[in-house]
């Protein structure tokens, strides 16, 4: 009796307002296509047309010319290759300083685990035109810190290294720079894979004489298996995309070392103002990202 | 006997690996902090001293007097809130009624909004210039607050979506019963029970809309209307090689994002990590 009527009048102010409900979803759904789907089309239509803001009346349909014209220009070839350099650097480093930093933390003889945490995570937090200014001023020839300390310890020959302006050392420096600057995600979210592993495996494993190095490759490692897989394709599609590192600390220079496609793409836009040509070199890093991790990415727990 | 000493390295091990982290990650921000507050002739030949001959707080004077600096925090300020109330009242009703109303294909619009997530920023800035440009926006607040939401949406929505899944579809039902209507339920039931996550949400946007660089420094051509990141680069450019003020200004643009951090960090954290642990 009662769980008839509650059904009933469930059902009934459900299906009364039918309309309504949808209403809720208007805010979003306008919003969305205002900022996101409308500018995405139009970005994808704009490729496919040479539109310079300079010069208004020249628009003109040229079909795959933007895309031929990017292929052939050694600007962007070289974009791409500094692209795939900074993206495969920077993951891997910080895949590895994150797993180095979750283990540490994760050790049981650690306390204020929570405050440390907290400031493992700040890089990831601080603006990225703070960090960049910080670095620049760290890594700058003769009086920076990083010279200095390296001067002090041994290597007086590095005192004068211009690291970001040299044509040989920038394109590990902003690598170094991004990876201080995204390991810590890493660091947090392994920490709450690393968190998950059930302690009675690894006392298994030791009654059964394995060593901890064993116990690493044998539990940790695919106990993280997940948790890994689902950060290092978000770093890769956001470091692939990443402009403002570059752009900050090098604007891509010494002679184009760290030009990477982002940064030649702003380039394209806000100094020539081909916007078309710019348009096509931004579908051109959606295409590669869709093609290289889209079927990753869509397997991610958030699609579930 | 041997047990115990080798637990006993094994301690100082791991402490000593904390202690090199620690510096790896905070150094860079005490030496900012350290240099901001040193006397001009000091930061370029004190080499690595820690403790300057004496503390000064000439820099912030400096950046606040001669440069803009009060200007673009105050704008900081607008634009973030402005950013993080505009999320709010867009992606809270519509994550609610995803979660608990059981619209028929509003799986497929929480997918297509999940999938912008991985939408370059830079791929929409151009056509976001044009049209910001037609509509006669561009160099505006609104161009900064309307181009955040290109980030704030998706990443609010899931968030938002995800606490409302987490309450009780019966408490819903309950109110229902009770002679609710659907907007009765979600500001009695939904809002008061997310609110905690929905606060969590909120500081993530301000956080996001704060540290934005790239589009405040291709909407905004006008001094008096600059936010604080491209603030400080833009006095980068002009003041040159003044570490003291500029040290000065990236810590005040850094201070906000840190308190508000602390406070929050315990649900920032766990916010962060639950979507990818699930996986």
């Amino acid at each position: 009796m009662n769980k008839s009527r509650r059904t009933q009048a469930t059902s009934g102010s459900l299906a009364g307002s039918a309309l309504g409900r949808y209403g809720y979803l208007v805010p979003i759904f306008v919003l969305f296509i205002l900022v996101e789907l409308y500018p995405f089309v139009y970005s994808v239509v704009l490729s496919f047309w040479n539109k310079h803001l300079l010069h208004p009346n020249a628009d003109q349909f040229i079909g795959l010319g933007n895309y031929i014209k990017m292929l052939q220009s050694p600007h962007f070839i070289r974009a791409i290759r500094n692209s795939t350099v900074f993206t495969v650097g920077s993951v891997v480093f910080e895949y590895l300083v994150g797993l180095g930093s979750a283990l540490i933390l994760n050790s049981r003889h650690i306390k204020f685990r929570n405050l440390f945490r907290a400031i493992v995570l700040l890089p990831w937090v601080v603006p990225i035109a703070v960090n960049s200014l910080i670095w620049k001023f760290m890594l700058s020839p003769n009086f920076g810190f990083i010279n200095q300390l390296l001067a002090a310890i041994g290597f007086p020959h590095l005192l004068t290294v211009n690291w970001l302006g040299d044509i040989r050392y920038a394109m590990p420096a902003v690598i170094f720079v991004n990876v201080w600057r995204s390991f810590p995600f890493y660091t947090i979210t392994l920490l709450a894979g690393l968190a998950q592993i059930p302690s009675d495996l690894y006392e298994a494993a030791s009654i059964d004489g394995a060593s901890k190095w064993q116990s690493f490759i044998h539990i940790t490692l695919p106990g993280i298996r997940g948790v890994s897989q689902v950060i290092v394709v978000l770093h890769i599609i956001w470091t692939f995309v990443n402009f403002d590192v570059i752009y900050l600390l090098t604007k891509g220079g010494p002679l184009r070392m760290t030009e990477v496609v982002p940064t030649l793409l702003y380039r394209e836009a806000f100094d020539f103002f081909n916007m078309g040509y710019a348009a096509a070199m931004g579908v051109f890093l959606l295409v590669v990202l869709a093609i290289t991790v889209g079927r990753a990415y869509t397997k991610t727990s958030s699609f579930q | 006997m041997v047990r115990a000493s080798n637990e006993t390295w094994e301690k100082i091990g791991v402490y000593i690996c904390l202690i090199i982290l620690l510096l790896f990650v905070g150094f860079p921000f005490v030496w900012m902090f350290i240099t901001s507050l040193k006397p001009s002739n000091e930061i370029l030949t004190g080499g690595l001293r820690l403790i300057p001959s004496h503390f000064t707080l000439q820099h912030y004077y400096d950046v606040f007097k001669y440069g803009n600096l009060g200007t673009y925090f105050r704008n900081s300020v607008v634009v973030a809130l402005s950013t993080v109330v505009l999320s709010f009242l867009a992606v809270t009703p519509g994550a609610y009624a995803i979660s608990q109303l059981k619209l028929r294909g509003s799986a497929g619009l929480a997918r297509l909004i999940l999938l912008f997530q991985m939408m370059p920023g830079v791929l929409l800035l151009i056509p976001l210039y044009i049209l910001l440009k037609q509509y006669n926006l561009i160099n505006t607040h609104w161009a900064l607050i309307l181009s955040y939401s290109t980030f704030t949406i998706p990443f609010c929505f899931l968030l938002s979506k995800s606490y409302f899944d987490g309450i009780p579809s019966e408490l819903f039902e309950a109110a229902f019963v009770d002679g609710c209507t659907t907007f009765g339920a979600f500001v009695r039931v939904g809002l008061p029970l997310a609110a905690p996550g929905l606060m969590v949400t909120s500081v993530y946007a301000f956080i996001l809309a704060w540290n934005d660089f790239m589009f405040a420094n291709t909407f905004i051509n006008s001094d008096h209307l600059r936010t604080l990141t491209t603030g400080i680069v833009t006095m980068q450019n002009s003041w040159g090689v003044q570490w003291g003020a500029m040290t000065a200004a990236a810590t005040v643009t850094t201070l906000p994002v840190l308190i508000v951090f602390l406070i929050a960090n315990k649900y920032i954290i766990e916010g962060l990590t639950a979507g990818a642990v699930k996986g």
